[in-house]
């Protein structure tokens, strides 16, 4: 549960009950909105069952991130690569989206792992999109080509009006993140989990691990960087990346775990303070507790009448079901 | 402007057996997910040692409730944890309708909002709901779980069966009056409703509804010898309730009809043990119609209350303002999964309209047909989203405009605390 999954957990759904009834496939139109503002549309009708129509907008980029038709580098191909002809793109894409797609659930292979295989990778869309540019990067660093741009800044959006940066070189790439958080107690708490999280980077299992820094102004990469991409109140985070994060499948997992840090970063925040809310909770009770010991005993008759819906003795029967 | 008013609100309702949870503006809910936390309990129940060992141990103990504190499952995953693994235990945050375990409560909604939803709590106002009884204090905790945790830009509570009255009348008018029939799990409330607002001293509830079936089933099936797995009995008996239940018109001639054709309405239950993988079968009688007639004969099931159903109904009209009461009839709303077995409406509007015709009967010769009274027209209203009429509704209020106005936002939560979350104005759109 501690990380995010790369796939819409909704989206797998609708897909995989769509497979599961195609017969008696209902009309759907839904809409819905993950983390980052990566927003989903999906349609489909009782017509055609095995046609849906899936558009996905992705947060608006900042001025220094560079889009080509509304999608980011090298996503266009990276759909085709993944899907194949499972899935169209649909030029232009339905207003207000960056993307739609046609998916035509009749095309998907017969054999039932790698189908279910294909759906997730539909299901995780956002990645194959969002990721593209740098799964393209990470992979020429896999293939330890010397990068036409070594030594250049590379933005990337990956939250709205915000982006992170890579610079890649010859055998390793540099992604920094600037951490920005609009309350002030999660602007604190990220500050220290994101230096507990280098420090733990430290500990001996983790020594295959990207090397990991924080700091409080902006690193020597940013040099060159924007004003506007500089002010980050909770300082900014490096990873550097090497060809074995990268290799074979780990490809994968790298890409959405470095285009999703931020939103980990901000679930772990929450988590934090939640944490936080069940011991002060705790606290208040065992306090509230020995108040009530000291009151005289006739008070705590009132409160068991004042409870508003007195149940009955089927209560009792209730017990042992749960 | 604020960006999250331009995203839909997340709507989430989370009752005592499922929550019901999606985005406003749409027909159905993403998710429905039993209402249930999956804790692993084993950090924290060793035994305590710190006395003797010092802080190096108080150290390792906090870590290890920590690690406790993280490790939780929700829904079907947290039933199939605890159904495979000692170490986790099954809480339950709801009974009764009512928030008893708020620690569960708010892991339950962290998992929601990140793992189901995946969305960000900063990005989207919120509208929960409430059960009619809620106290104040719990709509504070609520507001303070929202708004300190989550950051939630907004937050509205709605009352469940305002919501579910909201869910009938999409198009054309939009009555906010009328009787909201809302049986749940753990729950049956009768709520009139009068423009929105909730009649609250004429509030009914009865200690039945859905989870008193599927006990009912069970214990049925259990007495007739059928060989359910008793560690599954409980979930299976669920499952016969929901598939093959539905409401008789007179349960004399349905045991006949079951004795005289009993291909045609005996059914075959098929299982798998979960211990030992081996598949079982059971028949399903006479409880496919018994189990839904605790409702309307509550005395098969229960010794303590018997008041049937439409007499509960017809008890909270009778206790409103003269002034609402033909209203009301006319719109009895059903609400809640368990009002789902078939021909339920058909039952209660036909036991409903007896004892309102018998009143006017009586009256009229009391009267010596003197004055001739008025017939009361009686309508037990049934939707097609019925089972989540709660959600329903609440999708379609949060998706108005006037919803994001008469929310609490994080900045009157800061300026004036929890209180403000107390109350909630009833807003354009509701009626
Ligand atoms: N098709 C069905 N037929 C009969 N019962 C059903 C059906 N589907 C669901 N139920 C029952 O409905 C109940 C759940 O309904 P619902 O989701 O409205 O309750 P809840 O909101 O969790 O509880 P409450 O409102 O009491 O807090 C469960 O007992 C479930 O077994
Ligand atoms: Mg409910």
């Amino acid at each position: 549960m501690i990380l995010l999954q790369s796939h819409s957990r909704y989206l797998l759904q609708i897909l995989t009950n769509r497979v599961q009834n195609i017969d008696k496939g209902v009309e759907l139109d839904c809409h819905w909105v993950e983390f980052d503002d990566v927003r989903y549309h999906i349609q489909a009708s009782i017509k055609n069952p095995h046609l849906l129509h899936l558009s996905v907008s992705l947060p608006t980029p900042s001025p220094e991130t560079v889009f080509s038709s509304g999608l980011p580098l090298g996503a266009i191909e990276a759909i085709k690569a993944a899907y194949g002809n499972v899935v169209q793109i649909l030029d232009p894409p339905r207003d207000g989206f960056n993307l739609t797609v046609k998916l035509n659930l009749s095309k998907l292979p017969p054999n039932e792992e790698t189908k279910q295989g294909l759906l997730v990778k539909i299901a995780s869309v956002r990645e194959v999109v969002m990721g593209a540019p740098l799964r393209v990067i990470l992979k020429r660093l896999a293939s330890r080509s010397v990068p036409s741009n070594a030594g250049m800044l590379v933005p990337l959006v990956h939250r709205p009006n915000e982006s992170f940066f890579l610079v890649p070189q010859y055998e390793k790439v540099t992604v920094v993140f600037p951490m920005r958080f609009s309350d002030s107690i999660d602007t604190v708490l990220a500050t220290s989990f994101l230096q507990e999280f280098v420090e733990a980077r430290r500990t001996a299992g983790l020594n295959n691990a990207p090397l990991c820094l924080w700091s409080s102004s902006h690193p020597n990469e940013l040099k060159d960087a924007p004003e506007q991409a500089l002010s980050a109140n909770a300082g900014f985070v490096s990873f550097v990346i090497s060809p074995r994060h990268v290799e074979g499948k780990k490809l994968d997992k790298t890409v959405w775990n470095l285009s999703t840090f931020h939103a980990y970063v901000n679930y772990h925040v929450k988590c934090s303070e939640g944490f936080m809310h069940t011991r002060m909770r705790r606290r208040v009770e065992s306090l509230i507790q020995a108040l009530d010991r000291a009151k005289p005993d006739d008070n705590a008759n009132i409160a068991a009448q004042s409870k508003s819906f007195k149940r009955m003795s089927i209560e009792a029967s209730r017990g042992n079901s749960h | 402007m604020d960006p999250s008013t331009s995203r839909p609100a997340v709507v989430i309702d989370n009752g005592t057996g499922y929550t019901k949870m999606g985005f406003a503006g749409n027909v159905e809910p993403c998710f429905i997910a039993p209402t249930v936390v999956a804790v692993n309990e084993s950090f924290i129940t060793q035994p305590n040692r710190s006395s003797s060992k010092g802080s190096s141990s108080w150290l390792a103990q906090h870590s290890a409730g920590v690690m406790a504190d993280l490790d939780f499952f929700i829904g079907e995953e947290a039933l199939s944890k605890s159904r495979t693994s000692s170490t986790y235990n099954l809480s339950y945050p709801i009974k009764h309708g009512q928030v008893e375990n708020w620690d569960a409560m708010e892991r339950y909604w962290q998992q929601c909002i990140f793992n189901y939803l995946r969305c960000d709590p900063e990005d989207h106002y919120f509208l929960l709901t409430e059960s009619p009884l809620t106290p104040p204090e719990s709509r504070e905790y609520t507001g303070e779980i929202m708004f300190e945790t989550f950051n939630v830009p907004g937050l509205y509570i709605a009352v469940q069966p305002v919501l579910a009255l909201a869910a009938g009348y999409t198009t054309s008018k939009c009555e906010m009056t009328g009787v909201v029939v809302d049986v749940g799990d753990g729950s049956t409330h009768v709520v009139p409703v009068a423009e929105g607002y909730v009649i609250g001293s004429s509030i009914k509830s009865m200690p039945i509804s859905g989870k008193d079936v599927t006990l009912f089933v069970q214990q049925l099936m259990r007495e007739r010898g059928e060989h359910i797995p008793p560690e599954d009995s409980f979930e299976v008996a669920r499952k016969i309730k929901e598939t093959y239940c539905y409401t008789s018109s007179d349960i004399v001639k349905e045991y006949n009809k079951h004795d005289k054709e009993p291909s045609k309405y005996v059914k075959q239950w098929r299982g798998i043990k979960p211990k030992t993988g081996a598949p079982y079968s059971c028949d399903v009688g006479y409880e496919r119609f018994l189990g839904p007639e605790i409702f309307f004969n509550p005395e098969i099931y229960s010794s303590e209350f018997t008041t049937p159903l439409p007499d509960v109904i017809d008890k909270c009209i009778q206790s409103a303002p003269i002034d609402t009461r033909r209203a009301l009839y006319k719109n009895i709303v059903l609400s809640g999964g368990s009002t789902m077995f078939k021909d339920f409406q058909r039952r209660l509007q036909r036991d409903t309209k007896k004892i309102v015709d018998a009143r006017v009967l009586a009256s009229s010769m009391r009267h010596n047909g003197e004055v001739k009274a008025q017939p009361v027209e009686v309508n037990v209203v049934s939707h097609p989203i019925q089972r989540y009429a709660a959600w329903f509704g609440g999708s379609v209020l949060a998706s108005t405009p006037e919803f994001f106005t008469a929310c609490h936002t994080k900045a009157e939560y800061e300026e004036y605390g929890a209180s403000i979350c107390r109350t909630n104005p009833v807003f354009k759109g509701m009626y």
